[in-house]
């Protein structure tokens, strides 16, 4: 009896031994369970951190730089096709907008090529994220203008798109809606009014001048260099690829035509030579001052017959009265 | 009957034994496999160091050369920005020592920055660009960091968006 009581308590010390060993292998179990868990969460939240970077990377660098280096593709294109077509056309802001979606201005006439049109540059971003992040990016372009107003004022244009955009990495999901505002300069283009009326003969590159203040030598720096100055009864920037000669408040612009060796026909050509009133006959200027040509003594000669109204030489204008040589 | 409680012990002892051969057995395994975070951690920063870096920040003097001839013209990209503008010069330019281009100015920047039991290689658009010495076959973890860089050359053209891609592994037996 006492035998079989030993026997029993030893039996107790292995049955605990063998639970303290089960107890042990389950410890360095939940471990390594609890091992694995942190690793997990790394990957979710690697994941979260890749696709978040990518939608600030669409919304902050890709959209600018797609619609800038659209907007500057088709308004460079619409230049050229004008250059080519010798015609003004009738709607710039409507025609770039329908350049940048779709290459086109109608059907038949292609101005950029597909591969240049915003809508190519943003589906190519949809399937690179596919393809290479597997998050599914889709996008919505509810509007797109065109404009040149007062914020931009008259040497810049801008494109105003507004975009719905949707990225899904299955974990999460990104929906938003935004409004981009996306200008650019517009010095370096070639100006359409030269291009189009001059018949090709001309073409006078946009570049602003420096000049606030004016002398006769600031005067006939601007009008040799062919610079461009602000003023509120010329056209805009794209008003002239319409050959419109309503001036434009917050955005007009104007040059003086000028070329030594003018082409004949335009010496016998009795108009101000202020570009917009050279090239449509149509100063805006003349129901206040007149319409009145006069001729400066130092610039007007037999080769170039320079002529100018008097709005123009006006002290708060190129300060030219002291230069009168006589009307024509 | 003592006999019996002798044979329990050495039972006991021989069991505790075999688990603790075992769980020698396991953890010793366990220490052959690369750590993956530290894999994982070393290609997100050389993944950081190509992809966000803007250039300026990389106090390399063969950029600087690349910047001084005109071949590098916008210093806030990153190197990965970089190759991808190389890469489309080479497409689209004829430019046929672009890709060369970005395959030094990889090896000058991985120089002395990476550690030599570690392998990389940078992928653009499914073309190597720069490979390291170490074979990434050798390895048995490779960890991949990609991007999509996407750019502007020439102030005017737009290029990508291209799939870049940092692959990095720990070699064998380091």
């Amino acid at each position: 009896m006492a035998h079989r009581r030993r026997l029993g308590k030893r039996a107790i010390f292995f049955t605990l031994m063998a639970i303290g060993l089960v107890t042990i292998l389950t410890f360095f179990f939940v471990l390594n369970l609890r091992g694995q868990a942190p690793h997990a969460k790394k990957i979710v939240s690697t994941r979260m951190d890749v696709a978040n970077d990518l939608v600030v990377s669409f919304s902050t660098s890709f959209v600018p730089l797609a619609v800038r280096t659209t907007a500057v593709d088709a308004v460079t294109g619409l230049i050229d096709y004008m250059s080519s077509s010798g015609k003004f056309i009738t709607n710039a802001s409507g025609n770039l907008t329908s350049i940048m979606l779709t290459g086109n201005i109608s059907p038949s006439t292609r101005i950029i090529n597909d591969n240049e049109t915003l809508v190519y540059k943003l589906d190519s971003f949809v399937n690179k994220s596919r393809e290479v992040l597997y998050i599914l990016f889709n996008y919505t372009l509810n509007d797109l203008k065109v404009v040149q107003d007062n914020r931009t004022g008259a040497y810049r244009i801008a494109v105003e798109v507004n975009l719905s955009y949707l990225a899904n990495n299955s974990l999460a999901v990104w929906n938003m809606t935004h409004t981009y505002t996306i200008d650019f300069d517009i010095m370096g283009f070639k100006d359409p009014l030269y291009m189009v009326a001059t018949g090709g003969r001309f073409n006078n590159t946009i570049n602003r001048t420096s000049n606030d203040s004016w002398t006769f030598d600031h005067f006939k720096k601007h009008m040799q260099q062919g610079t461009y100055k602000r003023e509120p009864l010329a056209p805009s920037f794209l008003q002239r690829f319409e050959n419109k000669t309503i001036g434009s408040s917050c955005c007009g612009i104007e040059s003086i035509f000028y070329n030594a060796t003018l082409y004949p026909p335009y010496i016998t050509r009795n108009l101000s030579y202020v570009d917009y009133c050279f090239f449509t006959n149509n100063c805006t200027d003349d129901t206040v001052y007149g319409a009145q040509l006069f001729n400066i003594t130092g610039i007007s000669t037999g080769t170039y017959p320079f002529r100018i109204r008097a709005y123009h030489m006006a002290p708060t204008k190129y300060n030219l009265t002291d230069y009168l040589n006589g009307t024509v | 009957m003592e006999k019996q409680g002798y044979f329990f012990t050495l039972d006991s002892f021989l069991a505790v034994s075999v688990i603790i051969v075992g769980l020698f057995v396991i953890f010793s395994y366990r220490t052959y496999i690369p750590d993956p975070d530290q894999t994982s951690m070393y290609a997100q920063q050389i993944g950081g160091i190509l992809g966000a870096n803007p250039l300026y920040e990389l106090n390399n003097q063969y950029l600087d050369n690349l910047r001084s001839d005109g071949n590098i013209t916008q210093s806030d990209n990153s190197l990965l920005e970089q190759i991808g503008e190389f890469y489309y010069r080479n497409l689209t330019k004829g430019c046929l020592f672009c890709l060369g281009l970005a395959n030094q100015s990889v090896q000058n920047i991985s120089k002395g920055l990476i550690d030599p039991k570690y392998g990389f290689r940078v992928v653009l658009e499914n073309n190597t660009v720069y490979e390291s010495d170490q074979n990434e076959l050798d390895s048995e973890l490779v960890v991949s960091n990609k991007r999509i860089v996407f750019g502007v050359y020439n102030g005017t053209e737009s290029w990508g968006p291209y799939a870049a891609e940092v692959r990095v592994w720990r070699t064998v037996g380091d």
